[in-house]
C-alpha cells in the first residue's frame, strides 16, 4: 500500500455500529474498508439505516494519492450523488473528508480512532452557499466497532 | 430491482478478461469487474492490465458510474498512472457508452464501451490536443470469466 495510505491499513475491514441523526432518530451504521486498485486505493462503503432497515444514507469513497502525493477522495452519495472530497488536516487518527456534491452541496465526513477496534463516525450536508453561521440539519454520528461478518462453513 | 443506471449496465455486472495493445503497442491482458451497490444507484468498476511479456501491472484503477443532474452518465475515476478525473457521457451510437473528460495533467481521455454479443469492446485514447502528440488508442475485446470456476462463463 502506498504511503500516504499506510495509517489507513489498520482500518480495513468490516465496522458496524450506532448512532443518531441531529433530530434524535437512532441509527444502525455498517461501514466495510477496502484496499482498490491494487492497493494504491483505500474503498470506504458506508451504509446508515433506520426503523424497519431502510436504507437512510449510502456512501461509497475511493481515497487514492494523487500524483503529487496528496491524498484525495471520490465518491457517491444515495441522497447527494457524486462527491469529491478532500482531506482536511487534522490529527494523525482522524480523517476529515470535505468537498462538494453534483447536487449542489457540501459534505463534510470524518472518521476518528478512539482504539484499534473502535471509530466515532459524523457526517453532515450542507447547501454549498449556505450564509456563515448555518446550520446544518440531518448530520448524523455514531460509534462503530470492528466486527467479524458470519461466514457460512466451508465443505 | 431494476433502475435507470443498471439498464445500462445490467449485461456488463461481472468479470471480464481479455488482450488488449497497450499505448507502449506491447500487448496487454486487461480484467475488468462491474459490481453494482446501493440498489442499483451506483455501479463500481475495477480494471487492472498486466503487460503480458513481464507480468507487470501496467495499469490499475476503479471508477463510480452514476447518473448525473441530467440523467446522462457520469464517471468518478482514479487511476493509479494519472490520479482523478470526471468523465461525463458523451453522444455516441444508441449501443455505445462513450464518455470523456480532462484529466489532471492537461490530456483529454477517451473511452467507450459496446457489448456485442458476448464480447465487451473497450476502447480508450488520451489526447494531448496537439496534432501528433495524442497516444494511439487502445482496444480490449473481453470476454466473461467466471473467477470461481476459472474459465471463461458458458
Amino acid at each position: 500500500m502506498t504511503n500516504p495510505l499506510i495509517r489507513l491499513a489498520a482500518w480495513i475491514g468490516d465496522w458496524a455500529g450506532q448512532g443518531e441523526v441531529a433530530d434524535g432518530t437512532e441509527i444502525l451504521f455498517r461501514m466495510q474498508v477496502s484496499s482498490a486498485a491494487e492497493e494504491n486505493a483505500v474503498c470506504f462503503h458506508m451504509e446508515s439505516w433506520i426503523g424497519e432497515m431502510q436504507l437512510l444514507h449510502g456512501l461509497r469513497l475511493i481515497l487514492a494519492p494523487r500524483p503529487d502525493r496528496s491524498l484525495h477522495c471520490m465518491g457517491f452519495s444515495t441522497r447527494f450523488g457524486m462527491v469529491n472530497l478532500t482531506p482536511t488536516p487534522d490529527d494523525e487518527d482522524v480523517l476529515a473528508l470535505a468537498g462538494p456534491t453534483t447536487s449542489g452541496m457540501q459534505l463534510s465526513f470524518s472518521l476518528i480512532q478512539q482504539d484499534a477496534d473502535t471509530l466515532i463516525a459524523t457526517g453532515m450536508a450542507r447547501p454549498q452557499d449556505a450564509p456563515p453561521g448555518f446550520t446544518a440539519a440531518g448530520g448524523t454520528h455514531g460509534t462503530l466497532r470492528r466486527v467479524t461478518p458470519w461466514r457460512p462453513p466451508g465443505p | 430491482m431494476t433502475t435507470p443506471l443498471l439498464s445500462r449496465f445490467q449485461p456488463m455486472l461481472g468479470f471480464w478478461r481479455g488482450p488488449n495493445e497497450l499505448e507502449t503497442g506491447r500487448r496487454g491482458l486487461m480484467e475488468m469487474h462491474f459490481q453494482s451497490h446501493f440498489e442499483g444507484e451506483v455501479v463500481q468498476l475495477d480494471a487492472h492490465t498486466w503487460d503480458i511479456a513481464t507480468g507487470e501491472t501496467f495499469s490499475a484503477g476503479t471508477g463510480l458510474f452514476a447518473l448525473g443532474p441530467d440523467g446522462r452518465i457520469i464517471e468518478n475515476l482514479y487511476v493509479e498512472r494519472f490520479g482523478f478525473c470526471r468523465l461525463d457521457e458523451t453522444e455516441d451510437e444508441p449501443d455505445v457508452l462513450a464518455l470523456r473528460g480532462d484529466l489532471p495533467d492537461g490530456f483529454t481521455m477517451s473511452v467507450s464501451l459496446r457489448l456485442e454479443a458476448d464480447e465487451l469492446l473497450l476502447t480508450s485514447q488520451l489526447k494531448s490536443g496537439v496534432v501528433g502528440m495524442d497516444l494511439p488508442r487502445t482496444v480490449a475485446r473481453l470476454r466473461r470469466y467466471d473467477r470461481q470456476r476459472g474459465e471463461g462463463a458458458k
